[in-house]
């Protein structure tokens, strides 16, 4: 009772800070702008004075609460005022438009609304259109970038004023489906939608998220060439329509490679299982052999999937996950180990009430088991998303008890189309029985 | 003229005497000649004196006696005092009741088959073996529940806790009992107890194991709610036999009423919740999980269990 009621009052508390600080909660999204050096000029630093005032600084604002919810960072692309940044920076406007406005502030203090014209969920990028354009803008550069590289990142973080960071191109991330490149260099929250230029001054990437200690990630410059000449205009009425097919564009191809391809054998606890099937997973595993007083001997293994698609501060979707689990019982009887086992499953990404159903389950006995002492227990679950039609978060667990042994392989994937979660999940089914 | 049944009732037994009560009085007591002998050495040759009043009712006098009467718990004196049917009249160490021949077929039934039950098992073997299964099943129950081992003396801590809960049991509902019906029935109540604990424990292993067979969460549930209904309904039942003088009709109705009850009040938390408070990220299915020997059934082929999670995609 006492614990609830201290859950609950902290749950409120982080609602406070959550759309304030959404950017760094989840994944560590730094806002940052960049502006490029001047072209041709002699050095990179004499021409930032430039640029400084083409960092536009985005909030969204409520104008029922009249103060920001997140702030980010935002670069002028184009002569007829198309401004580019993050997706995460107006994805509180995205999911509710018509409680939402997007405003900007220019270095020189100038202030004003932005009409979202389009957005990349899957890249995390965003169009806006400022109606009184500047004169200046900054442009792409269609070279491809070098491994060291200085590369300049611009943008305001935390509110403190547009700043600049400087730091090497370290190539593109691995472990990712998506492109990212690898930037040494300090990205604060803020910060996220600036451009990251390169010493002549033309955008090679936009920054967007950091994993602390100089890790910071860019989108590369050319997803974002791509939006801008896509020039599409989305209607506030079909941005969940729009999310929800960029979504199954993406995930179409990347789910029914994993479901054609070849998995390779990698051996788990004397079964020949797989484990990084593709270059985007990564596997962890873990014993619990040091507990000297254990009553079950436990191996496991978990691989999970670099990418990992923000909707907003509550909800994310994409995540790739399974995990191998081996139980043995040390000093238990049988009736006392099955008792001690029976395995419980949540969502690996996170959602709500707002985004998604309740997960609904489908649990039953697989044949198939060489004598009476085994058995095979499958379960499925499906939560569907709310606002975006035909994508389902799905989970299936696999336990084969065997005397005072128990093997358990879990799956989890989310934001994926019905067929597909069908296909995948007979192909674990096989591979892992 | 009024035909009244009494029941006499001491150490030794129950002796059930008719007699016709008309103008005239009738005497109780130890004379050869009284209307009712009552072989009682504290009572008196000639005890009790009743009489028919207007209206038919009962009236008893108490003759002087040397150890004097008692009517439910009151000392009676010479003055005739009005009886009401059914009460306990007490002389010496003998209990009498009288009811009303013609009106008293009634009272049969609050004697019901739970006492017929009680008295079955009322033998001391009965009783012990009875009270050694109930702690036997529990502490099996706790055993195979453990999810640790378990040393002797933690079993012998759960064996006390039994044999505790039975002896609370049998005490308080003994008291209350005591209190409404006048008798406290314990030994009824103690066995009640320990079979409700036998029947309990073998009633959830079957549970246990059906569930576990079925792995459908909402069946499941709705099969233990049904059957622990019916199981606490029985109980209650059992309890009102022996504590209360409710008949049965009445005595099943309050049962049921109450157990119906008691499930909806701890249950209304979550009727009551809006449908974002009962949205939960994790999953919900049948946590009954059993060594293979309890799987009665064969499993589906995976292409079968496939089918059949596609249903899983139709929401509201």
């Amino acid at each position: 009772m006492n614990q609830k009621f201290v859950r609950d009052a902290l749950r409120k508390l982080l609602w406070l800070f959550v759309p304030l600080m959404s950017l760094v909660v989840s994944q560590n999204f730094a806002q940052e702008s960049s502006e490029r050096s001047l072209p041709g000029s002699s050095t990179a630093s004499q021409s930032f004075e430039d640029y400084y005032d083409q960092v536009y600084q985005i909030k969204v604002v409520s104008p029922k609460a009249g103060s920001k919810s997140s702030i980010g960072s935002g670069f002028q692309v184009s002569s007829d005022g198309l401004i580019v940044t993050n997706y995460h920076v107006v994805s509180s406007f995205v999911q509710a438009p018509e409680l939402n406005r997007i405003e900007y502030q220019s270095h020189t203090g100038q202030k004003g609304v932005l009409e979202l014209v389009d957005f990349d969920v899957i890249h995390d990028l965003a169009v806006l259109k400022l109606s009184s354009p500047s004169q200046r803008f900054l442009r792409f550069s269609d070279t491809l970038l070098n491994k060291g590289e200085t590369v300049y990142a611009l943008g305001n973080p935390r509110d403190f004023g547009t700043s600049l960071v400087k730091g090497p191109n370290n190539g593109m991330v691995e472990h990712s489906y998506n492109d990212q490149i690898l930037f040494s260099g300090s990205l604060n929250p803020g910060m996220s939608g600036g451009p990251a230029v390169n010493a002549l001054g033309q955008v090679v990437g936009v920054n967007v998220a950091t994993a602390g200690s100089q890790l910071s990630f860019l989108v590369p410059a050319n997803n974002a060439v791509e939006l801008v000449n896509a020039r599409r205009v989305v209607m506030p009425s079909d941005y969940q329509k729009e999310i929800a097919r960029q979504i199954k564009q993406w995930q179409r191809p990347r789910i029914q490679e994993l479901i054609d391809q070849e998995w390779a054998i990698e051996e788990f606890a004397g079964e020949n299982l797989f484990g990084e099937i593709r270059k985007d997973f990564q596997c962890w595993g873990q014993t619990n052999e040091s507990n000297k007083k254990r009553n079950i001997a436990s191996i496991s293994k978990s691989c999970r999937a670099g990418n990992s698609l923000f909707l907003d501060g509550t909800a994310s979707a994409g995540e790739l996950y399974f995990s191998f689990d081996h139980a043995s019982a040390v000093t238990l009887s049988a009736l006392q180990f099955t008792n001690s086992i029976r395995p419980w499953m949540g969502a690996n990404n996170s959602s709500n009430y707002e985004h998604s159903s309740n997960y609904q389950c489908h649990v039953d006995f697989i044949e198939g088991s060489e004598s009476t002492a085994t058995y095979v227990r499958a379960t499925t679950c499906v939560r569907a998303f709310k606002k975006l039609a035909g994508l389902y978060d799905s989970l299936l667990m696999i336990e084969r008890v065997d005397g005072l042994q128990q093997f358990v392989s879990h799956l989890s994937i989310s934001a994926i189309e019905r067929d597909q979660i069908t296909s995948l999940n007979r192909k674990f089914m096989e591979k892992s029985l | 003229m009024k035909s009244l049944i009494v029941e006499i009732s001491n150490r030794e037994g129950v002796r059930i005497e008719r007699i016709a009560l008309d103008g005239n009085s009738l005497s109780i007591g130890r004379a050869w000649d009284s209307d009712l002998i009552v072989q009682d050495k504290f009572v008196d040759p000639d005890h009790l004196g009743i009489s028919l009043g207007d209206d038919d009712q009962v009236f008893i006098t108490d003759l002087e006696t040397k150890n004097g009467s008692r009517l439910d718990g009151k000392k009676l004196n010479a003055a005739a005092k009005a009886y009401r049917l059914g009460d306990v009249l007490i002389i010496g160490d003998t209990h009498i009741k009288m009811f009303d021949a013609q009106a008293s077929v009634g009272p049969a039934a609050i004697r019901s088959n739970w006492f017929l039950l009680a008295e079955r098992l009322s033998s001391f073997k009965a009783i012990l073996i009875l009270t050694g299964l109930a702690i036997l099943l529990q502490v099996t129950q706790i055993y195979s529940r453990s999810g640790e081992p378990l040393k002797f003396e933690d079993l012998m801590v759960s064996a006390v806790g039994v044999l505790m809960l039975l002896f609370l049991w049998s005490l308080l509902l003994g008291l209350i009992a005591k209190l409404i019906r006048g008798e406290t029935n314990i030994k009824p109540l103690w066995v009640l107890g320990c079979l409700a604990v036998v029947i309990a424990s073998i009633v959830s292993l079957i549970l246990l194991v059906i569930r576990f067979n079925f792995q459908d969460i909402s069946l499941g549930e709705s099969v233990s709610v049904v059957v622990f209904g019916v199981f606490f309904t029985c109980l209650l039942a059992g309890v009102f036999s022996y504590v209360t003088h409710i008949q049965s009709r009445s005595k099943w109705l309050c049962s049921f009423i109450l157990v119906v009850s008691l499930y909806g009040v701890s249950k209304s938390d979550e009727y009551l919740k809006e449908p974002h408070q009962t949205w939960t990220s994790s999953t919900k299915t049948e946590q009954a999980t059993l060594p293979p020997a309890f799987l009665l059934r064969e499993g589906v082929s995976i292409d079968d269990y496939l089918s059949d999670t596609e249903a899983l995609f139709d929401f509201q």
